[in-house]
């Protein structure tokens, strides 16, 4: 028994999936606080959705102009400016920000449905890919990306720690008390959109939801200090990635699917049990 | 006697919708002023005109002699602003004292890190506030009247020379009322105070201008002469039934925020 459990556990795909789901805990427990503390959860679907847009970019490029280049820095970038691009157009009110978000997650659908048409059919399943993610199969590179990416999130969320707190506890107060509002709201959108593209790829974008909403969720039923909430929501990510992967091994189903499964139920029995 | 804000010709369009119209007012330092109208009367969006939160299709507004909308940076450090209770988000915990040293810290360049003094500062506005008790205590589990005073403690600890607050009573019981009150008026001998209400019953007898809005000024000047059956009439589109005691008038407006 205990050497099935070493066997799995020093198994070179499980090392490397956990250093994936290590920083997926890292990435979902600075973001996932800022979106729903924010009320602009709704910004996950639109750039996970855009990184299929932007893979598909990315091959098509790979494949007819620059034959070196990585469709994951393309997905990387593309993913980015479709977040920009919804808060651009979202500006002057939630109820507008929501509506350009729709417009933007249509817009990188449209390119996905473009670019799917004219790649190499074979390459075809490396963009499906996205949708459950790539946590065993994660390359070298793909780690280093994903790791320059997720310290790049963890500095500019430590370094603004404060300015993301006001803006999410008073952004009309702060805008008349001098602060640039509207640059830290676009510095939360980059740093979140990368953010969501890192959890896109390791984990796919049809369970992200679940990895950054349902967490701080569950936090906030148990305490409202922000520094606690993402403590709480990195450990349980950690906690259920690591059980996710280990029973994948056991099983053979995609981790990213039994994560997610073993989140949003553990949310739904606790409320329950709140009443 | 100086005056702090002087408004002529204002016209503001938002998506379309003409919110204000011909406004024209002058606003002086070191009185109380309020604001009363209807709801959708435009009385949030003449205050954030003046704070320089929304630009002026047209005519033109100076405070202390500044364009609020061009020259922001110069009236945001004069004028200390408290947004509606319900604009803040209570879903995080943030300490009564972090509140009021993001009123220092947001108008300070990066990196935001609050000195030794900076904290002894909020603490000596809070207690000024009457809260200096609660500075620990998260924001989002403090009543409304201990809410409104800790916004005000952040309001002060810029040493304004005028605070603006947008519905300050909303969602506050009586007590909290009378606590918010006493503040003001300690606080009205330095610094000028502009007020929105809904109703101005609790604080009837220490306004010292009214300004009564519908999208226009409907009139404008010391309580007793702008509160008239007929100026009512025009704001609210009914009659209003009114009480004068001891030459303070009241107005019964029924309506309150639910």
């Amino acid at each position: 028994m205990l050497d099935d459990v070493i066997s799995i556990l020093m198994n070179p795909f499980f090392i490397k999936a956990f250093i994936g789901i290590f920083i997926s805990a890292l990435v979902a427990g600075n973001i996932g606080p800022i979106l729903t503390t924010r009320g602009i959860s709704f910004l996950t679907a639109e750039v996970a959705h855009a990184v299929l847009g932007g893979a598909a970019l990315g091959i098509f490029i790979r494949s007819f102009i620059l034959s070196n280049v990585d469709p994951l820095i393309i997905a990387l970038l593309f993913g980015i400016l479709s977040g920009l691009i919804a808060a651009y157009l979202g500006e002057g009110g939630r109820g507008r920000f929501e509506a350009a978000i729709g417009m933007s997650l249509a817009l990188s659908m449209a390119v996905a449905v473009l670019f799917l048409a004219i790649i190499p059919s074979e390459d075809i399943p490396l963009v499906w890919g996205y949708l459950l993610g790539d946590i065993l199969f994660l390359s070298l590179n793909d780690i280093i990306l994903l790791s320059t990416s997720t310290i790049l999130i963890l500095i500019i969320s430590l370094l603004f720690n404060r300015e993301f707190l006001y803006i999410a506890f008073d952004e009309d107060g702060a805008k008349a008390m001098g602060l640039n509002t509207r640059l830290y709201h676009y510095i939360s959108i980059f740093i979140s959109s990368l953010g969501i593209v890192v959890l896109t790829k390791a984990l796919g974008s049809i369970i992200i939801y679940a990895i950054l909403i349902v967490p701080p969720m569950m936090a906030s039923m148990l305490t409202n200090s922000y520094t606690r909430i993402r403590v709480l929501s990195f450990l349980s990510v950690l906690i259920y990635g690591i059980i996710g992967l280990y029973i994948s091994f056991l099983v053979n189903v995609a981790p990213s699917g039994l994560i997610a499964l073993l989140l949003v139920s553990t949310y739904i029995i606790i409320r329950l049990r709140r009443g | 006697m100086d005056r702090d804000i002087i408004i002529r010709g204002l016209n503001i369009v938002l998506d379309r919708y003409r919110v204000l119209e011909d406004v024209s007012i002058d606003i002086r330092g070191n009185e109380l002023t309020v604001i009363l109208g209807p709801n959708g009367a435009g009385k949030t969006t003449l205050i954030k005109a003046i704070l320089g939160l929304v630009k002026p299709s047209s005519g033109s507004i100076k405070v202390f002699g500044y364009d609020p909308f061009k020259e922001g940076e110069k009236i945001r450090k004069l004028i200390g602003y408290l947004p509606q209770l319900e604009k803040y988000s209570y879903e995080i915990a943030i300490p009564s004292i972090e509140v009021v040293l993001m009123g220092l810290m947001a108008s300070r360049r990066f990196p935001r890190i609050p000195s030794k003094d900076d904290v002894r500062k909020a603490l000596e506005c809070l207690g000024r506030a009457g809260v200096r008790d609660i500075a620990y205590k998260p924001f989002n589990e403090l009543s409304g009247g201990q809410r409104q005073r800790v916004l005000l403690a952040r309001a002060l600890v810029k040493e304004p020379r005028y605070i603006i607050l947008d519905e300050p009573f909303t969602g506050v019981d009586v007590r909290g009322q009378r606590e918010i009150i006493e503040c003001l008026i300690d606080l009205k001998d330095d610094i000028g105070i502009l007020m929105i209400l809904h109703d101005i019953a609790p604080i009837a007898e220490h306004i010292d201008n009214l300004i009564l809005l519908n999208r226009r000024v409907i009139a404008w000047g010391p309580p007793i002469e702008v509160l008239t059956p007929e100026n009512l009439k025009r704001a609210y589109g009914t009659e209003i039934p009114i009480i004068i005691q001891e030459n303070i008038c009241y107005p019964l407006l029924g309506d309150r925020h639910a």
